[in-house]
């Protein structure tokens, strides 16, 4: 179920209340855990079957079968074994996804390559419906076995801990990809209710529906007629429209991270933060740090670094970075768009690595301890900015012609058709802008000190009213988030 | 046993109310605004009430979508005749509104249907971007469709709408829908005309285009065919028609889905005996009878149509 839906209003009342109540009728917080595991586990196969109930099977195969390994390589010292044991679960997991995502791609893909050297192969492709989030739980799953074989974290002999720790319904079907350092131990341990926890989660929630439905939902209205008529559309309406889709794709989907750790949180569970306001990056490199986190982090430590990471010289880091760059586009979808927006996005990284300077904003805000950036900071996130732009052109190009022939027409001469822009999208997106500017050291974008005119709660219910209204305002749309197609 | 929480027990208690409460603002003001919205006048409450009270009056009826709302004036008929067509009216709602007032409209001769181009390509309205109008379907005419826990029965179901109803009623704005006692729409005159008018085919045509579910041809036909055997089984005599459009939205339809249109509502002639009209191409229709491209005015379009029609069910019945 989507999270912007009647349904979900109706469910997460339901699991929260059940879920706390759970400890009435434990007699032991062993006993107390063991039950609200298990209830996790029943409710987040609710949440996850209601899209498809036979997709069950794959998840709970993917989770049954890191368990198991994660239990033999336990057992198992030798190292001949254990890599047999981690190959297998690579094997299966990798698998899964591999059918389910990648394998019609290949399919054509082979079949195109042969009919070159003019054989026709007659491989048939397979009408195979994408299970939702199986790019995200197999991830998952994967790092935990990876994890174990390592010896970074021991594997856990509690299955029904492992079942919810995968499962845990807020970040099952679009991340962050939660890694069993954090998350694992949060379900072998007592959770208490934390009432200012809980209050922030659900300010956490309100902002992320906001940046769903009101901003990324309407500029997904222009984009998509800018995009579906790109031949028609004057330069500017094509500039707009990237622009307004690096918006939606922001709002869309660090919008439904800010609703899945503000749910989470309700739960008295901390999941990663998976976006850092990555708009106001002053380089590609800060702007890779800073989106998709959990992403770009799993890629680091489970491609980069085994591949070498920066270790073996400045050639083999270049090339490291190129494949991971390139996987990572093909992760998003099985298509040569998004594996040249992984290389485009690596072309603008491997200048900085030659220069040394991929670390230079490192730890650092723009505008610390200021109000305003510099003239150079916005200069250096416009660019920035303006990078990412062109890179989602091919992000959400069908092809790879028409991506060209997009940006050759937004570049070719300064035309205008009739706008499509409209004042309200410009309105929101602006409000998105400020509130997370101002807020940007801070955990997300409704992250409300207590001090000033906010420490009145006439004030902060005001604000809350306002957001819920404009979002109400634009709801019976029930857009999909665009991640749930990866 | 006491909850092993039961230090932050108390905080979480705080916390459900305080959500309550909050909710409990929220809902209470949707409820008011419902009760405040549901006294809005509207096309759909006055048909209803119309009919209620003079349906026996009614020997020609007329449905459709906002073709046949704002291009044809049943005030004009010789006869007592009433306009029950509504804006994106799709046909299986035609012949749910055709069963549910048929018992009250004992001296029905004749109904007149209007086709357009999306007509038997519609998907149902519940599952378009329109579904929210069938909101007054259930709240207004009482076609009861849905279960009471619904989001049909709920004005509030679709913010939007129910905002600037809200608003209208508060005074802050003015209705969007109007039409006059025997429901033709009112508003689509010569004087409210944009100077764009002509422009707006290729737009409209855009995105009817968009509009073609070829798989829902059979389903759309055998609702025309249902209402076919109603009228037959109540000897009311089924005219179908097709209104007419300016050459700039025509010049942008896939032509193939009019030639399918055309032999599908041809056949259906054939097999039930009724009556078709094609205006879709006619030249009888100048610059000043058309609102928009795919719209009639009121003073000169509608009143051209409906006394073409009138002509032809005349030379029908000699």
């Amino acid at each position: 179920m989507l999270f912007n839906s009647i349904e979900f209003l109706v469910y997460l009342p339901i699991v929260f209340i059940i879920y706390w109540i759970i400890g009435i009728y434990t007699n032991s917080p062993k006993q107390n855990i063991r039950y609200q595991n298990l209830f996790v586990i029943f409710a987040s196969y609710i949440f996850y079957g209601w899209w498809d109930w036979r997709f069950l099977s794959l998840i709970i195969l993917a989770t049954t079968t890191s368990f198991t390994c994660g239990l033999l390589l336990d057992k198992f010292q030798d190292k001949t074994t254990r890599k047999a044991i981690c190959s297998f679960n690579l094997i299966v997991s990798l698998g899964i996804l591999g059918t389910y995502k990648y394998y019609n791609f290949f399919a054509e893909n082979f079949s195109q390559l042969l009919s070159y050297a003019g054989i026709h192969s007659g491989w048939t492709t397979l009408e195979l419906v994408l299970p939702v989030g199986i790019s995200f739980y197999t991830f998952q799953t994967l790092a935990y076995t990876i994890d174990v074989y390592r010896g970074t974290i021991r594997a856990t002999h509690d299955a029904i801990a492992f079942f919810a720790f995968i499962s845990f319904f807020p970040q099952l079907v679009a991340g962050p990809i939660e890694r069993a350092d954090n998350l694992l131990p949060q379900f072998l341990r007592h959770r208490t209710f934390d009432y200012s926890k809980a209050v922030d989660g659900l300010r956490q929630i309100l902002w992320g529906l906001f940046k769903k439905i009101v901003v990324a939902d309407n500029c997904g209205i222009i984009v998509d007629r800018v995009f579906d008529n790109y031949q028609e559309v004057g330069s500017i309406n094509l500039l707009v429209g990237a622009i307004l889709f690096s918006f939606q794709i922001y709002g869309d989907f660090s919008g439904y991270t800010d609703i899945a750790i503000g749910t989470s949180r309700l739960f008295g569970i901390s999941l990663r933060r998976n976006f850092n306001f990555p708009y106001f990056s002053r380089d590609i490199a800060e702007f890779w740090r800073k989106w998709h986190i959990s992403l770009s982090t799993w890629f680091r430590d489970y491609v980069y670094i085994p591949l070498g990471g920066n270790r073996k010289g400045k050639s083999t880091t270049i090339r490291n970075t190129m494949i991971v760059f390139v996987v990572s586009g093909f992760w998003h979808g099985a298509d040569w768009t998004f594996i040249t927006w992984g290389a485009f996005n690596a072309m603008l990284f491997i200048p900085l690595l030659m220069a040394g300077t991929t670390k230079r904003y490192k730890g650092s805000n723009v505008a610390d301890g200021r109000i305003l950036p510099s003239v150079k900071e916005t200069v250096m996130m416009g660019i920035t900015f303006m990078l990412v732009v062109i890179g989602r052109i091919l992000y959400r190009a069908e092809t790879i012609p028409d991506a060209i022939k997009y940006f050759a027409n937004m570049t070719s001469e300064v035309t205008m058709t009739r706008p499509f822009m409209d004042k309200y999208t410009a309105i929101y997106i602006l409000i998105m802008v400020i509130v997370e500017w101002f807020h940007r050291n801070k955990q997300h974008g409704l992250s409300i000190d207590t001090t000033g005119l906010m420490k009145y709660r006439a004030v902060r219910w005001c604000s809350y009213y306002i957001l819920t209204i404009l979002i109400l305002l634009q709801t019976g749309r029930n857009e999909a988030f665009i991640y749930f197609q990866f | 046993m006491r909850p092993l929480f039961i230090s932050n027990f108390d905080r979480m208690k705080q916390f459900i109310i305080n959500v309550l409460k909050f909710s409990l603002i929220i809902a209470l003001s949707l409820f008011i605004g419902e009760f405040l919205v549901r006294q809005v006048p509207n096309p759909y409450t006055t048909k209803n009430e119309w009919l209620s009270n003079n349906g026996d009056r009614i020997s020609t009826l007329i449905l459709g979508n906002s073709h046949s709302f704002y291009g044809v004036r049943a005030d004009l008929w010789p006869d007592s005749a009433f306009n029950l067509s509504n804006v994106s009216q799709q046909i299986s709602y035609d012949k749910r509104l055709l069963e549910h007032y048929l018992p009250s409209m004992p001296n029905l001769k004749t109904l007149i249907i209007q086709v357009s181009y999306t007509t038997l390509f519609d998907k149902e309205p519940e599952e378009s971007d329109e579904w929210w109008r069938c909101i007054n379907y259930q709240i207004y005419m009482h076609l009861d469709k849905h279960s009471f826990f619904s989001k049909y029965n709920y004005e509030f179901s679709y913010i939007p709408v129910y905002a600037s109803k809200l608003a209208n009623r508060l005074g802050l704005g003015k209705p969007s829908l109007l039409c006059d006692s025997i429901g033709n729409g009112l508003g689509y005159t010569l004087a409210n005309r944009s100077e764009l008018w002509q422009e707006t085919g290729s737009k409209i045509a855009e995105s009817h285009n968009s509009c073609i579910y070829t798989d829902r041809l059979s389903i759309n036909l055998s609702n025309i065919l249902n209402i076919a055997d109603i009228c037959t089984s109540n000897n009311i005599k089924l005219i179908i028609y097709t209104q007419p459009n300016w050459h700039t939205y025509r010049d942008n339809i896939d032509y193939n889905h009019i030639k399918n249109m055309r032999k599908s509502i041809g056949e259906l002639c054939t097999h039930t005996g009724a009556t078709y009209l094609d205006f879709y191409e006619s030249p009888d229709f100048n610059e000043r009878d058309f609102f928009d491209a795919d719209h009639l005015t009121y003073e000169y379009g509608a009143v051209k149509l409906t006394k073409m029609i009138l002509d032809s069910i005349a030379s029908i019945n000699k």
